[in-house]
């Protein structure tokens, strides 16, 4: 009989057909969703992210356990909701006008997600309009920006100049991508940012102050 | 300032008053002892770090008048004796030859290098071929980097524009005809590749377009102008080729031209290692084209010790009996300075079989030949491979993203294309490799998928090569066929590109 630990053993080492198989398995043998999540699935991304930070796995491992990851939660997700589970923080996040790279801001996304935060995926080309929209819609404790064009970092900018300007003064701004920096981020007002999906949730945390 | 540069050579320097106040790099640029400034001077890359006092700072964030003595490393000095690839092949075609009188020049306006051709048109000889680098870089290696800058100027640049025409093709022209000891005043007329931003660049036009989704290029169509317009002295007419989209050039039409594809037999592959990552495909109904992104990593960029194949550069190596026998690009004339995009391959493969490195790109930390050693500031697993070079788990990181950009453009077209890759009857390989490129190695890494190695052809600078057939014959206008019959593909709007993407990392076979 496959166990919960199989479960998370199969995220992290990231084989995604056998998620496949285990996530129903398990779930036809009377555990809850929610402890599938809390118990291999945040526990595994936990592992991966600590491995990642320690130089012991790089980004190639991570993206193909974040695929595992994604597709253990696509089965989750709705039913936690069914069983109205909500995380207690919600993010927010996308990519920034202009621009369209997603993978980067996928990991990022599966990795708060697996911090256990509701993750809201705004998608990519995403002007500030639609953030804010979105921000009064779900009211989310954080919005991660990303951006990975050169050319796209004056949309961050603005974006961010937007959110505040509309009067969402609380709410943490994170960015990310790889031409941004610390100093830019300090540059144009946001709260936080990290240089990967790995620190990206203690970015998170830190911002929440959890 | 007292200056040190790779060499070991010194310079003594004087920093005038007005010049204190200018970024180190600017002002080293302008004393020709010029950098790595691949961000633009953005101080966003580690490109243009320089020795001073013990620690290492970024010129670009330094003001020129705060130092007495400058050390330049060797991965920030801009060397330019940089080679680009001039070689290539014309494959079998059906264009009638126009044979007249007159001196023709082919280009091929790369990111990175640019080519170029000169050709008898009465007897369709080459005359002459040669590259150089291109001098835009001092205004980052990327095209966005360059892009920023223009849309900085409100859109166009004319500093841009007379890089890459006064600083780096008139030199290159130069070079040409003095090797064909020919006057510059006979040419008679001119057709450029290129990728479409260095082609708007190149005739002043606007890069605003290319800065942000939906790109809006000035241009895309076929284009004639007058080299005098452009900025040169002598005056001819100078013809773009066509491209099929903003990101997908000339560059891959006219090298389509001179590979063969389009009279070979569908389904048929033509991928271009450059720093976009083009690749066209030509199926039963038409052609699929698209650009990767795979960054400049194959051609050194990004890598601790990586370089343009050139003089004193690794071009490949083996490992045999737990050495690296290495092979050079030039004669060697002093120190080798770097590895080549087709030598790390060869190092990735080779490592892969003796089991230094794992298919996830860890080095084996129990191997003999793996050492920790401190690289900018961090240690890092590397393997030395002769003299100061190495490569690091970082640089396998880069390569194994930039492989896995290529083959997932390739595996997206592919699935579109409903066509697996094993029905591939030919595969192009074009670009920056050149001749270098070892066909095995890269498919044991995974590059490219396995298919059989007659079936694969190196073709080295197919878009020189394609400028070159147009200039002689009337393949032109298959260029433009081309065009309207090639689907281009974004790859961003192909959920499956993602998987492929993720797929194609490990450093594995893909079949
Ligand atoms: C894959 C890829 C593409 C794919 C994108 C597919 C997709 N769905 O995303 C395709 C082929 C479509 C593409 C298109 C283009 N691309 Co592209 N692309 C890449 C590539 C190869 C890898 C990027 C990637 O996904 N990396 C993997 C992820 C995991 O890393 P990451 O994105 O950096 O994300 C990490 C961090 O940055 C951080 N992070 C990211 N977001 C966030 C957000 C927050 C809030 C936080 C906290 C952290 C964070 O955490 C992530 C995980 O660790 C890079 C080159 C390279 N080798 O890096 C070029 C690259 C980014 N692309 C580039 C370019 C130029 C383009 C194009 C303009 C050109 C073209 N060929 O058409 C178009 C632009 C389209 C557009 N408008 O966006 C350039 C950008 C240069 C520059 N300095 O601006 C690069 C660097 C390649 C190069 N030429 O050098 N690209």
């Amino acid at each position: 009989m496959s166990t919960i630990e199989d479960l998370k053993t199969a995220v992290i080492n990231g084989r995604r057909k056998d998620v496949k198989t285990l996530v129903p398995e398990l779930l036809e043998s009377g555990i809850e969703p929610s402890a599938l999540l809390s118990q291999a699935l945040i526990p595994a991304m936990g592992v991966v992210g600590e491995r990642f930070k320690n130089n012991e796995i790089f980004v190639p491992e991570m993206l193909v356990s974040a695929r595992a990851m994604k597709e253990a939660m696509n089965v989750l997700e709705p039913k936690l909701l069914e069983a109205g589970i909500r995380p207690e923080h919600t993010a927010l996040i996308g990519t920034v006008e202009g621009d369209l790279h997603d993978i980067g801001k996928n990991l990022v996304a599966t990795m708060w997600k697996g911090a256990g935060f509701d993750v809201i995926d705004l998608g990519v080309n995403v002007p500030a309009a639609r953030f804010i929209e979105a921000i009064e819609e779900h009211k989310p404790h954080i919005v991660g920006l990303s951006a990975l064009l050169t050319t796209t970092m004056p949309a961050m900018r603005d974006t961010v100049a937007a959110i505040r300007e509309a009067g969402h003064t609380s709410v943490k701004l994170l960015v990310g991508g790889a031409p941004i920096t610390q100093s830019y981020a300090n540059e144009i007002g946001a709260d936080g940012y990290s240089r990967d999906a790995a620190s990206a949730v203690d970015a998170a945390k830190e911002a929440l102050g959890v | 300032m007292e200056i040190f540069t790779p060499d070991g050579r010194r310079h003594q320097r004087e920093v005038p008053p007005a010049a204190v106040r200018l970024p180190l790099s600017s002002w080293l640029e302008g004393e020709h002892l010029p950098l790595n400034t691949r961000c633009g001077e953005r101080g966003l890359c580690r490109g243009c770090l320089v020795r001073v006092d013990g620690r290492m700072l970024r010129a670009c964030q330094a003001e020129a008048g705060a130092f007495e003595t400058v050390s330049i490393p060797d991965a920030s000095f801009r060397d330019n004796r940089l080679n680009g690839v001039s070689s290539f092949e014309i494959g079998t075609h059906r264009y009638a030859l126009r044979t007249r009188p007159g001196i023709g020049l082919a280009l091929d306006i790369g990111t990175t290098t640019v080519a170029g051709a000169l050709w008898n048109l009465a007897d369709g000889t080459c005359l002459a071929h040669a590259s150089a680098a291109n001098e835009q870089r001092r205004f980052g290696d990327n095209v966005l980097s360059r892009i920023d800058h223009a849309v900085g100027l409100g859109g166009a640049s004319p500093a841009l524009q007379s890089a890459l025409v006064k600083d780096t093709l008139e030199p290159l022209i130069h070079t040409l005809c003095a090797a064909a000891s020919i006057d510059p005043a006979r040419i008679t007329e001119a057709v450029a590749a290129g990728n479409t931003v260095m082609l708007h660049g190149f005739a002043g036009a606007r890069l605003s377009g290319f800065a942000a989704y939906p790109f809006r290029p000035e241009f895309l169509g076929r284009r004639t102008l007058r080299s005098r317009d452009l900025g040169f002295t002598p005056d001819f007419p100078v013809f773009l080729g066509a491209s099929p989209g903003p990101f997908v050039g000339a560059d891959i039409t006219l090298g389509a031209l001179a590979s063969g594809i389009l009279e070979e037999d569908a389904p048929a592959l033509l991928v271009d290692f450059g720093t976009n990552g083009e690749i066209l495909l030509k199926t039963g109904d038409g052609y699929l084209a698209t650009a990767t992104a795979a960054g400049p990593a194959f051609e050194g960029g990004r890598l601790n010790c990586g370089a343009i194949a050139g003089k004193g550069v690794i071009s490949s190596m083996a490992l045999r009996g737990g050495e690296w026998k290495v092979t050079l690009a030039g004669e060697l004339s002093g120190r080798i300075t770097g590895i080549s995009g087709a030598a790390y391959v060869d190092f990735i493969a080779e490592a892969l079989r003796a089991g230094i490195l794992n298919r996830m790109g860890r080095f084996d930390t129990d191997h003999p030949a793996v050492e920790r050693a401190e690289v900018d500031g961090e240690m890092q697993r590397c393997v030395k491979v002769c003299g100061p070079l190495f490569v690091s788990e970082a640089d396998v990181a880069e390569l194994i993203q930039a492989k896995a950009a290529i083959a997932a453009g390739v595996m997206t077209l592919l699935e579109l294309a409903e066509t697996r890759p094993g029905e591939l009857r030919t595969v192009y390989i074009a670009g920056g490799f050149g001749y270098h490129l070892n066909c095995a190695h890269a498919m044991a890494v995974g590059m490219l998928p396995d298919v059989p190695a007659e079936r694969l052809h190196v073709i080295g600078n197919a878009s020189l090569g394609g400028a070159s057939l147009v200039l002689q014959s009337d393949a032109g206008s298959a260029a433009d066929t081309l065009c309207g019959n090639c689907r281009v593909v974004e790859l961003n709007q192909i959920d499956c590109f993602e998987d492929h993407f993720i797929d194609c990392m490990p450093l594995e076979r893909i079949s």
